[in-house]
Parts: C-alpha cells; structure tokens; sequence
C-alpha cells in the first residue's frame, strides 16, 4: 500500500474544496480515489470536517456586531486615556521627587535658624508641658537634629499635600 | 482602518468622522456576519468548549477591532481574525492554571479530558477520534478540510513554517483517519 507522496491529492483537495465536490469530478479520479489509501483518507477526514462544520455553524450564538463595536469603541477610549495619562503620572512623580529635595536643601540650609527657632520655643513657658516628653532635644544629639526632624516632617506633609493635589487635578481632567 | 484617528495636522469635520464611523460600522457588522459563525465553529470544535468558545469569540472581534486593516482586504482581515482567534487559544492553553487539576473544568483541558457539550455535539464518530488529537493538529485539520485554507493561508494564522505545514497536516489527517476508520491502517502501515 502507498502512503506517501501520491501525486493526485492536490487535485483531489482542489476538487474537494470546490461546490461539486468529489463527486462532480472525473470518474478516473473517483476510482483513483476508491484506490489510493492517501486519497481516500484525505476524502474521508475532508467529509467529517466539512459536516462537522455545517453542524456547528448553526449553533453559534456570536454577540451582535453593534455591541462589538461599541465595546471595541469604549475600549481604545480607555486604551488612549491610559496612554493619556502615562506621561501625568511621570510628571507627578518627578514633582514629587523635586519638592521633596527642594524641601531637604532648604531645610540644610536654614538649620541655624531652625535650630535658634527651636531653642527660643524650648525656653518658652508652654515648651515646660512637653519637657518630660521631648527631654532628649536638649540632650547630648547633635544640635541640628529638632530642626532637621520638624524640616523632614514638614516637607513629608508638603509633598503629600503636593502629590495629593496633582493627582486631583489628574483625575478631573480625566473626567472632562 | 476602523475608527482611523484624524490626519495630524488636516482639519477633519465632525460629520465627516462620523459618516466615516458609520461606513466602518456597516462594513463590521457584514464582516462579523460573514465570519462570526465559522469561527465560532473553528474555536468550539478545537477547544472542545462552547462557552469558551464564545468568550474567545467576543475576545477576538473586539482586538481585531482594534487593529483591523479594512484597506487589505475581506480574505486578509478573514485570516487576520483567524490568527487572532488562534494565539487567543494558544494563551489560553498556556495559561497557568491557578487551581488543582480536580477543580478545573473538563471542558478547559485541551486534549487528554477534550469533551464536546451539546451546542458542538455532531456525528458521534467525530467526537472522540478529535479528541484525541493534539490542539494543534485540530487547529490544522480544521483550517485546511473545514475552512478550506490553503497552506499558505495555515502557515499565516497558526505562525507555523509554511513548509513543515504539508507534513504536519499529512500527520494530522493520518492519525484522524486512523481513529475514524480503525479498519483502514493496515498492519505496520507507515504513518
């Protein structure tokens, strides 16, 4: 038996492909095909695709096509948004790491006078509440310490309040 | 294109955009008329599942949406939907899965557990000589003697090399006429 290399199958795919099937064919390619294992095996396999297909087709329940649209629509909106909003973000981001390190110069450079502004408020009456608390201002620490603390937490709060308010700004004009 | 964005720089109506969205609408909704339901019938037949059939059906008009190029033609956007459709599976099959193998449903195995519901039920012959077969054996049986694709036309939607598709399909078809008339190999036939 042969199982390769029949030179006659294209000519029976073709058939096979074609409205008239194999049976509209010539009678010689018909007994070729009865003959040939290659042949009929194709046809064979070809006949349980085709009716495989003509029974599935009608089953189908595909979403109509005006819903496909208008979700493809919504969705290269949102992708064209994200995409909008990509660079918004990096500039938030990198405001935030500026203000930041605008706030740490500032605060190294001022720190004597933080540090005198510390120390008149630690000879203040109302400084004796907290004396019991905060004792170790006074301490041994270095003396640009309180103002360094106070510096870090103030610009802390600064560039929340700053990233806070761009992402605000952000959103709405997202919205718009 | 679908949905073509404004020429950069050339002041487009409104009217315009929207008669031109229209245009794209009608010519969709003929396409999916004309396509819809024999992809339906390629991923229900191949995944042995009509749910997710569906879902990947959906799934794939909507990224061909996105991308589509009417300007090439029906028969490329055609086989465009179709490689769509097919890496869709192929993700599908390479997902991880994320519970134990106990608790997935039958239907989302690929071949081993290949099961058919009532929606892609045929001829009982089919049904269990397919699911034997590997994923993309169906893939190629189905595309070539159900859709009728060429090789060429194979070799663009599955990104297989379009000369080892003669081959790979000779195989396929084999093993599957093999299983759908087990009285036709003979004793120590070739493959």
């Amino acid at each position: 038996m042969k199982w390769h290399g029949c030179s006659r199958v294209g000519e029976v795919t073709t058939a096979l492909r074609e409205e008239r099937g194999l049976e509209g064919c010539a009678p010689e390619l018909q007994t070729h095909v009865a003959a040939c294992p290659q042949c009929s095996e194709l046809v064979l396999v070809a006949r349980a695709l085709r009716r495989a297909r003509e029974e599935a087709i009608p089953r189908a329940q595909p979403a109509p096509p005006d819903l496909l649209w208008w979700r493809a629509q919504l969705r290269r909106r949102n992708a064209l948004a994200e995409r909008a909003a990509r660079p918004i973000g990096l500039v938030e981001k990198l405001a935030l790491g500026i203000m930041l390190l605008w706030i740490a110069a500032w605060a190294a450079a001022q720190r004597e006078a933080i540090a005198d502004a510390l120390q008149w408020w630690a000879r203040s009456p109302h400084y004796s509440l907290f004396r019991g608390n905060i004792n170790w201002f006074t301490g041994d620490g270095p003396s640009w310490l309180p103002a360094g603390i106070l510096a870090a937490t103030l610009g802390l709060l600064a560039g929340l309040a700053t990233y806070l308010g761009w992402r605000g700004a952000g959103t709405k004009r997202q919205q718009d | 294109m679908i949905g073509a964005e404004a020429i950069p720089g050339v002041p487009a109506s409104k009217a315009a955009v929207a008669a031109n969205a229209a245009l794209d609408a009608q010519a969709f909704s003929g396409f999916h008329q004309r396509t819809a339901r024999p992809l339906w019938a390629y991923l229900a037949r191949v995944l042995g599942n009509a749910a997710l059939a569906d879902d990947l059906l959906q799934e794939s008009f909507l990224r061909f949406l996105l991308t589509a190029r009417w300007e090439e033609g029906e028969a490329a956007c055609r086989s465009y939907l179709y490689r769509i459709a097919t890496n869709l599976m192929r993700d599908h099959w390479r997902r991880p899965a994320v519970t134990s193998l106990e608790e997935v449903p039958e239907g989302d195995l690929p071949a081993s557990n290949w099961q058919m519901d009532e929606r892609i039920d045929s001829q009982g012959l089919l049904k269990p000589a397919f699911a034997q077969m590997r994923p993309r054996e169906r893939q190629l049986l189905w595309l070539a003697y159900a859709e009728g694709a060429t090789h060429a036309e194979i070799a663009q939607i599955t990104g297989l090399g379009a000369m080892s598709i003669r081959l790979l399909l000779f195989r396929a078809r084999h093993k599957l006429a093999r299983l759908l008339r087990p009285t036709m190999v003979p004793e120590g036939g070739k493959r």
